[in-house]
């Protein structure tokens, strides 16, 4: 089963972010993209600078509705989907939420508490695998669901991040599908007119 | 799409790819004419071409007529390696590790339960945990438990109290597959598996209460202990997060390895290692545990069914006389012996989304049915039946004793959806006569029948190719899916 992440950036590239040497992959060393107050130690005054940027752009995050924020892509006997970001941390934010939306419905999500999340891979399609997979063993493991995620460092071949969610309740969170795995299927990561979009596909 | 791959009909039921490009064999399809189209629709026919890339491989890359789009290969593909040349791939095998059927059948007449279905489906909806983090209260794992779970497979089981030793004999390769590792096994697999032992999963997993609506070989039928009218259980469901998670760790690991052997691929999902690598070796071994998890996770379920059904009905097991027909792995690689081309030769045979069907006389099929056969369980969809077949000769000689798994998806789940937009799909089935119970808001209604090809077709081209014969067809009274 699969989902394509496809994201989508409308607005200049991000001044505060460092593009690193390899060009289109930025190494947001000490980036933090947070709309929120906990963020990464050190990053409080450019989250809040960013905040004020993302602001004026039409896909804040945090903001509703997800799905203008992906496209599900028929699949015979699994789903994927397209979803579209800012730029590349937020694209992966959004692949966060877009994955807890189909599994469960974001609107049903709040966000009480917080979790560290950290993650490596070989490269970034391969990382953004690594993620989602990573969020699917905290779903199953920890029964936690998040809505919203602060993607506090990325580079090439490893993420960290805050997610913000709760516990699973199976009465507050009725499951529309539950996903087996993240697949390497038809996967896809790509820059297109400054807009960051990413395709993957979820075993069901 | 495959609408580039060429395909040349070999008779009614078989259909070639030519060897072209990197291919080191043909593909062969078994399939109807008129079931070509639609597999044009999806990249399956491509993914049948691209399997013959894989080194060592023996004989075609095969196809069921059930065959649809999957990862690396397709769903429905066979492919054997031979042991020194050969490859093994996680692809190949599918991230539900061991998701395979069993058929129970029982003393009991469809009479028998006649007005009790809904409470026998409620039931074992109560009993056999099936949503997102249920499971019994009175089954607890503990680590060296699990460990033994993913060494002995169906055995430990037994040992525990679920079902009985006889049953062993009715499940393919005795319910263990030898050679598991679960030291081996990383902790995020184990983490994921803990609490799912006993549990059915969602997507297609399913328990069925049937019963036997048609006879096509008397003979056959009775020598598995089947009759007109009986009541009969399938159980349908895997490895669960465990084996989805050794899967996954395979994949990723594999990816890199297998440009280090040098070897290329044109779909990185067929990433592989040569089966007489350290790599190689790994990824069966702790396939085999996750295969074990499944094996146990039948066997477990089956109990809780039989003593389900004990209480609602109030009979004595003697009389509810619950028997395991079968149990056999739809998604696996395993060694076998088989002749190819007049040569005894030992092969790692893939088998993904399709079943074993050994002919008669085989030494692995059980003593009571080795004049027959070993049987072949194909599940339709929920709302059609499902069928019993048993393995032919012809199976053995074209492809490596494999069959069939069952109808094969036609329909995306949103087109699902969209299909049964409006309807009640539960109301629907229940006007049919089948009383359905989901534990996933979408479940149900992303498994509607027209979603999946009709079994019956399926079934008849592999029947018509001699591949495996038509026994038994089942119809559903009741299912609870996860």
């Amino acid at each position: 089963m699969g989902f394509f992440l496809s994201v989508t950036e409308s607005r200049p590239f991000p001044t505060i972010c460092l593009a690193n040497s390899l060009g289109y992959f930025y190494n947001l060393l000490s980036g933090c993209n947070g709309h929120y107050s906990a963020c990464c130690s050190g990053d409080r005054e450019m989250g809040k600078r960013e905040k004020r940027i993302w602001k004026a752009g039409p896909f804040q995050r945090g903001e509703p509705p997800i799905r203008e924020s992906y496209r599900i892509i028929s699949h015979t006997a699994d789903l994927g989907m397209e979803v579209q970001g800012n730029d590349l941390k937020d694209l992966f934010a959004q692949a966060g939420r877009a994955f807890f939306d189909l599994m469960i419905g974001l609107g049903c999500i709040k966000t009480k508490k917080e979790e560290r999340i950290g993650v490596s891979a070989p490269d970034t399609e391969a990382l953004l695998v690594a993620w989602l997979s990573e969020l699917l063993f905290l779903f199953e493991t920890r029964r936690l669901v998040f809505s919203d995620f602060n993607i506090c460092r990325l580079n090439p071949e490893s993420l960290e991040a805050v997610g913000l969610g709760e516990t699973y309740d199976p009465q507050k969170h009725p499951v529309r599908q539950v996903f087996k795995a993240v697949t390497y299927h038809q996967l896809a990561l790509w820059e297109e007119k400054g807009v960051w979009k990413a395709r993957v596909v979820f075993d069901l | 799409m495959s609408e580039t791959i060429h395909v040349q009909k070999v008779d009614d039921y078989r259909f070639r790819i030519p060897r072209e490009g990197k291919m080191r064999t043909e593909g062969l399809i078994f399939v109807a004419e008129d079931m070509i189209p639609d597999l044009k629709q999806d990249q399956s026919l491509q993914q049948v071409a691209n399997v013959a890339w894989l080194p060592g491989i023996v004989g075609p890359s095969l196809a069921m007529p059930d065959i649809h789009w999957g990862y690396g290969f397709p769903i429905g593909g066979v492919a054997a390696f031979d042991v020194e040349a050969g490859i093994v791939s996680p692809g190949g095998v599918g991230y539900d590790i061991n998701c395979g059927v069993r058929l129970l059948r029982s003393g009991l007449s469809r009479k028998d339960i006649e007005g009790r279905i809904k409470e026998i489906v409620a039931a074992l909806f109560r009993n056999i945990p099936s949503g997102v983090g249920s499971h019994r209260k009175d089954f607890k794992l503990s680590p060296k438990d699990q460990e033994k779970v993913l060494t002995l497979g169906a055995r430990w089981a037994v040992s525990q109290g679920f079902g009985s030793a006889e049953d062993l004999e009715y499940i393919e390769e005795g319910g263990c597959i030898q050679g598991a590792r679960p030291d081996w096994v990383s902790p995020k697999a184990l983490e994921r598996g803990k609490d799912q032992l006993g549990t059915l999963g969602s997507g297609n997993h399913f328990i069925e209460v049937g019963y036997v609506e048609t006879v096509y070989d008397p003979v056959t039928a009775k020598g598995f202990g089947l009759f007109q009218d009986q009541v009969t259980i399938m159980v349908h469901t895997g490895s669960r997060g465990l084996g989805h998670q050794i899967c996954d760790e395979a994949v990723r690991k594999l990816i890199p390895v297998t440009t280090q052997y040098g070897i290329e691929l044109p779909d990185r999902q067929l990433c592989c290692a040569p089966l007489s690598s350290p790599e190689g070796k790994e990824y069966l071994a702790v396939m085999a545990a996750a295969a074990n998890f499944a094996f146990a996770n039948r066997q477990i379920i089956s109990h809780w069914v039989e003593e389900t059904l004990e209480q609602v009905l109030q009979i004595r097991p003697r009389d509810l006389s619950l028997t395991l027909v079968y149990d056999l792995c739809h998604n696996i690689a395993k060694f076998e012996d088989h002749e190819w081309k007049g040569r005894k030769r030992r092969l790692c045979v893939h088998r993904k989304g399709a079943t074993r069907a050994f002919g008669p006389h085989h030494s692995q099929i059980p003593v009571a049915y080795r004049e027959y056969g070993q049987p072949v369980l194909i599940p339709g969809d929920m709302g059609r039946y499902s069928y019993v077949l048993v393995g032919t000769p012809k199976a053995m000689e074209e492809t490596f004793g494999s069959a069939c798994h069952g109808a094969g998806r036609l329909m995306s789940r949103q087109a699902a959806i969209k299909a049964a937009r409006g309807r009640s799909v539960i109301r629907e089935m229940e006007e049919r006569g089948i009383i359905v119970q989901g534990a996933g808001k979408g479940t149900i209604v992303e498994e509607i029948s027209e979603a999946y090809k009709d079994v019956a077709q399926v079934v008849e081209v592999i029947h018509q190719a001699g591949i495996a014969s038509k026994v038994a067809r089942l119809k559903p009274l009741g299912v609870i899916k996860g």
